[in-house]
């Protein structure tokens, strides 16, 4: 039996908004993911632990609050201290272009700014699974 | 850091869940030189009902000084095969406390309300010596009652308004509660009907245990300490009396052998060569064959 591709779909920080964090988990779920969302203002510990114990391959993080340039490359560590960089992370939310190298010399794959069709991630994801 | 037994446990998971038989027979190695005392308590109950909720307030008062895992249960689309699993989003608080481990389940197109691996992933949970797992089923309607056979206490949460008296008549889900829990009782009048419902369902229905009926308000986390009570006393009453569970572990092995049967029997259908299967599905669709012929067909290249 083959195994499905599990993501987490994260709401790191302080902002309120997962609209878009739920309507990429949908499109995820759409494409045959089973998808773990876990709500509201996570830590990056709060996230990690949940991806580590939920055995992802995937961590999608929505951020709007502008503290991406804190959270990403937080959650990038602990997963580097675990020994679970093999868990691939990507992002989205409000984050401007000029953050995107930074984030991603950070180890974060991908960034999606507003916009995205649901398709690129889900083809994203597919590709990189 | 994280400990390392937890990112053991979670890969191991994985591969049970995807039913490899090679981590489910260490499964079974580990587990027969070991004399569990995990305690296995199911709780299910409609869509709504504060099952997730409830769950969290459980976690909170036993993992205090017991290792706890969770396993959660959500639903599966029939048309994608994905599934959105939110049970988390209730329980967040613990999600950095080494006592809990909490793990969702896609119920991966299963009936009866658990995943076809849910019983050998609370095994695992038993072999790591976990001192309870909570096992969360999907929300169940009158018949997904698969959980009485993998737990040995069940509860079944309701909340006010969810039925008259006929809905509780007919529904199965009725006879496999050990401890019975209305929740949201912070709405009064509605609580007390069902409640009242439910008592006379229990006195309708009298065993050798008569289920207790527990309000509960979980988002206020009311009721809690009465229900762990409970659960205690029941937990008390099939040590003291082993006789009781010998129906319940009956149904539980029959539905383990025939599931290792089936799984056993996937693989070898699984091993059917492509090529061949596609001549046939190719001469059922023409009409040329019928499908029980193409499906003896197949077999027999396989299993003899």
């Amino acid at each position: 039996m083959a195994g499905k591709i599990r993501v987490l779909i994260a709401k790191p920080g302080l902002d309120g908004h997962d609209r878009g964090a739920k309507v990429v988990a949908q499109a995820l779920k759409d494409a045959g993911m089973e998808v773990i969302y876990t709500g509201l203002r996570q830590t990056p510990e709060q996230i990690v632990n949940a991806a580590i114990q939920e055995d992802v391959s995937f961590i999608g993080m929505s951020i709007l609050s502008g503290a991406h340039n804190t959270l990403f490359p937080k959650v990038m560590k602990l997963l580097k201290e675990n020994d679970c960089d093999n868990i691939k992370v990507f992002g989205g939310g409000v984050i401007p272009a000029d953050d995107i190298p930074f984030l991603k010399e950070n180890g974060v794959m991908e960034v999606f700014g507003p916009g995205t069709p649901l398709t690129e991630v889900v083809k994203f994801v597919k590709e990189n699974a | 850091m994280i400990d390392k037994s937890v990112i053991e446990i979670s890969r191991f998971i994985t591969k049970v869940e995807n039913q490899d038989v090679e981590a489910l027979e260490v499964l079974e190695k580990r587990l027969k030189e070991k004399d569990t005392k995990t305690r296995v308590i199911g709780i299910t109950g409609p869509p709504g009902a504060g099952k997730s909720t409830l769950t969290n307030c459980l976690i909170r008062k036993l993992s205090k000084d017991s290792k706890v895992a969770v396993v959660a249960i959500d639903p599966a689309s029939l048309f994608s095969d994905g599934a959105l699993l939110g049970d988390r989003v209730r329980m967040q608080e613990h999600s950095t406390n080494p006592n809990v481990f909490i793990r969702s389940l896609s119920n991966r197109n299963c009936l009866g309300g658990l995943s076809a691996a849910t019983p050998d992933i609370i095994r695992v949970f038993m072999a790591y010596d976990y001192d309870y797992v909570i096992v969360e089923t999907v929300g169940v309607g009158q018949d997904e009652i698969d959980i009485v056979k993998f737990s040995d206490t069940v509860m079944l949460v309701l909340h006010p308004a969810s039925g008259d008296d006929m809905q509780a008549m007919k529904a199965g889900v009725m006879e496999i509660a050990d401890v019975f829990v209305v929740n949201k009782c912070d709405i009064k009048n509605e609580a007390e009907k069902t409640f009242n419902v439910i008592e006379y369902w229990v006195r309708m229905n009298p065993r050798d245990w008569n289920p207790p009926i527990v309000k509960t308000s979980a988002i206020e986390g009311e009721g809690v300490d009465i229900l762990i009570e409970k659960l205690q006393l029941h937990h008390d009453f099939i040590i003291e009396n082993p006789d009781i569970n010998f129906r319940r572990n009956q149904l539980r092995a029959k539905h383990e052998i025939t599931q290792k049967m089936q799984l056993l029997i996937e693989k070898k259908i699984s091993q059917i060569n492509p090529k061949e299967y596609d001549i046939m599905l190719e001469k059922v669709i023409k009409n040329q064959t019928r499908p029980l012929e193409a499906a003896n067909h197949l077999l027999k290249g396989v299993l003899l």
